[in-house]
């Protein structure tokens, strides 16, 4: 009796020594899971830059740190680039216009030699010396009124990025004319995009939602593992949508006519200028959303490929396919390039056409 | 009739070591579904003004709402902070509560208010014209969320 | 003597086994899988159970205790540790009247005892934080924990047969 009981209490002995050494393992396997994802912090952060709202929400260990240090290169990039602080490079480099070489950082100098490069591509659509055409129609100060012919001629003649001289060695830049003048305004908020994501990256941000005045970029996902939802704004309802975008680590821009404008005698003049006319653009579209990994090109480009239409945008895609594209023209239709087939959610009721 | 079912060995064996689900457990769970309702028949008489309702901390500036966030039971501590005219306010809000951690108003009072929690609370900063307020949306807590396909993140403008 | 230390190794080993299956429940099914707050199935009641039927009040009670304490220390924080703990005192107090009742099968036992821990918990929870609302919450706790002290029940009984002959055996607790 006793040695019947003896071996069955060894085996069992030896069964239970056997799950404590499984549970063991198991619970070792368990704490290193645990430790190996600390708890994350949730931080948002709102506030005023260039001339804008911007918002930055970041999930991540050191989320409060890495918002600090991207709204600290938001302002340290407005005060490189604003054209109104009289402390920037650009206002260096306008003040010197027809006179002098301006020796700027390589920042400056990478946006200048980046917004000529899109300029050539794009026929000229996009040009960073549009910015006296924008002063004589009344968008730097609010004040808004219709030049007239003999001033638009004028103007003319400041307008053109051929008319910027760059001198690689020592990063000098020089206007060729007195009364040519730089705005950064349509490419600083996609530069500081890029720069935002990659400081984020540098804190191992592992979600973040950043909305630079309308550009968004994104980290990541959603808390909840779900990619985050875009919404491109109806440019004929503000209180409506076009449609929502998956963001995917990428950049999303936004460009339209409804962003800004003035009516005087029924007529409706838009902020975005066609370099060539020196008047507001006469495009057949609505509005242009650009998707891409680069925040600088997906500015420009969203500005540019407004000003160039709906056929030549098109046309534009086809032959780069490195962004996606998203457009609406004039009767509500949109046109999407066919990689964001996935990632674009029409509105209901929205005719879309994927183009390729 | 407890008795008879734990002593007829062939059926359901019952008793200190039975092993089978029997007429008595059966018995036991309707009494405790039934104990489940106790409360209901109390709460009638106690007034629900927390974790019964979905609540969130809520900032509005000059009467715009400029965060929104639901406190549970289970979330992250979250940090939010706003600008007003050169301003700034901290908000921070976790499962107990919400406080603005920091103002750049010159009286603080805002910042001396400390925690809040229950709902029609607030901390009011009127320099910065920014009120905290504990809201309830009514939504009970163990209902399901919000579908969350379709809410939007942020407009692309 | 070899009684003695053969006791304390089960009870050992059970604290042990608890412990696995408490932080393996919630590596496995994390905080927030059920939309429920607070709401576990509780696998380690499974010890708990078997427990009471093998070694009776006292030693399962510290097993429980044990197990609790150390889930906090392993990273929990002392606001969970208060409400498991009474919880879990509550739990091993209803299992051992229901199974010294001599009515109810393991089944009626665990349920009775899972039940028991959500209210404990609620108890806990509204003597901590002084809201009464908090008891319109006990009915979905409690209602819940009946369907997971059934399926603990069930995950036991096959265990329990299997150690019928030893705890028939000299009882040693």
């Amino acid at each position: 009796m006793i040695d019947k009981l003896g071996s069955r209490h060894s085996r069992l002995v030896r069964n239970v020594a056997l799950i404590c050494a499984f549970c063991l393992v198991a619970m070792t396997v368990a704490c290193a899971r645990e430790s190996g994802a600390p708890k994350n912090d949730r931080s948002i952060a709102e506030f005023f830059a260039m001339n804008t709202l911007m918002r930055i929400e970041v999930r991540g260990k050191e989320a409060e740190s890495a918002i600090e240090a991207g709204r600290a290169e938001i302002y340290r990039l407005e005060r490189l680039f604003s054209r109104t602080d009289p402390q920037s490079e650009v206002s260096a480099i306008n003040n010197a216009a027809g006179k002098t070489w301006t020796t700027v950082s390589d920042e400056t100098y990478f946006l200048i030699r980046t917004a000529e490069e899109i300029r050539v591509r794009t026929g000229g659509a996009f040009d960073i010396t549009v910015a006296p055409v924008m002063d004589m129609w009344g968008f730097t100060d609010g004040l808004h009124r219709i030049p007239g012919d003999r001033e638009i001629k004028d103007v003319l003649a400041l307008v053109g990025g051929d008319r910027i001289v760059l001198e690689e060695d020592g990063n000098r830049v020089m206007l060729k004319s007195a009364g040519m003048s730089l705005d950064l305004g349509g490419i600083a908020k996609g530069y500081a995009g890029d720069r935002v994501l990659s400081i984020l990256h540098d804190y191992d941000i592992e979600s973040a939602l950043i909305n630079l005045g309308g550009n968004i970029s994104t980290i990541g996902r959603r808390p909840s593992g779900s990619a985050f939802r875009i919404a491109i704004m109806d440019p004929e309802d503000r209180s409506k949508y076009l449609g929502t975008l998956a963001g995917a680590d990428n950049h999303i821009v936004t460009s339209g006519g409804y962003e800004r404008f003035f009516e005087k005698d029924g007529e409706v003049y838009i902020h975005i200028m066609d370099p060539q006319t020196a008047r507001p653009a006469e495009s057949d579209l609505l509005s242009v959303t650009v998707v891409g990994g680069k925040g600088i090109e997906c500015d420009i480009l969203s500005t540019a490929l407004f000003v160039m239409g709906k056929d030549r945008a098109i046309e534009y895609w086809s032959a780069h396919r490195n962004f996606g594209l998203v457009l609406a023209d004039s009767t509500g239709a949109l046109y999407v390039s066919e990689d964001l087939e996935k990632a674009f959610t029409p509105t209901e009721g929205k005719v879309v056409t994927f183009f390729d | 009739m407890i008795d008879e079912s734990s002593k007829s060995p062939k059926t359901n064996v019952c008793g200190a070591h039975g092993l089978k689900f029997c007429r008595a457990d059966f018995i036991l769970i309707v009494v405790l579904i039934l104990a489940g309702l106790i409360p209901f028949a109390i709460g009638g008489l106690i007034r629900s003004r927390d974790g019964a309702d979905g609540t969130a901390a809520v900032l509005t500036v000059a009467g715009t709402e400029r965060f929104r966030c639901p406190i549970r039971e289970e979330m992250e501590p979250v940090v939010y902070t706003a600008e007003i005219d050169g301003l700034e306010i901290t908000v921070s809000v976790d499962s107990s509560g919400a406080r603005i951690t920091h103002s750049d108003c010159p009286d603080q009072i805002c910042v001396r208010t400390g925690k809040i929690s229950e709902a029609g609370q607030s901390a009011v900063c009127v320099p910065l014209r920014a009120i905290l307020r504990i809201e309830t949306d009514g939504t009970p807590a163990g209902s399901a969320r919000v579908n969350e396909s379709d809410t939007i993140d942020a407009v692309a403008e | 003597m070899r009684n003695k230390t053969m006791k304390w190794a089960m009870w050992s080993a059970m604290t042990a086994i608890s412990l696995a299956l408490s932080v393996v429940e919630t590596v496995l099914i994390p905080a927030g899988f059920f939309p429920v707050p607070g709401f576990r199935i509780g696998f380690s009641n499974i010890v708990t159970l078997i427990s009471v039927y093998l070694f009776g009040a006292l030693p399962t009670a510290g097993i429980v205790i044990m197990r609790t304490f150390m889930v906090f220390a392993f990273g929990g924080n002392v606001i969970a540790f208060l409400f498991s703990l009474f919880g879990g005192i509550l739990a091993v107090a209803a299992m051992v009247a229901l199974k010294r009742a001599r009515c109810f099968s393991m089944f009626g036992v665990s349920a009775g005892g899972a039940a028991a821990h959500s209210t404990g918990q609620i108890l806990a929870a509204a003597f901590l934080t002084g809201s009464k609302a908090l008891f319109l919450y006990l009915p979905l706790l409690l209602w819940l924990s009946i369907p997971a002290g059934l399926l603990i029940a069930l995950l036991s009984t096959p265990i329990v047969r299997a150690l019928e002959g030893f705890s028939r055996s000299p009882r040693i607790d």
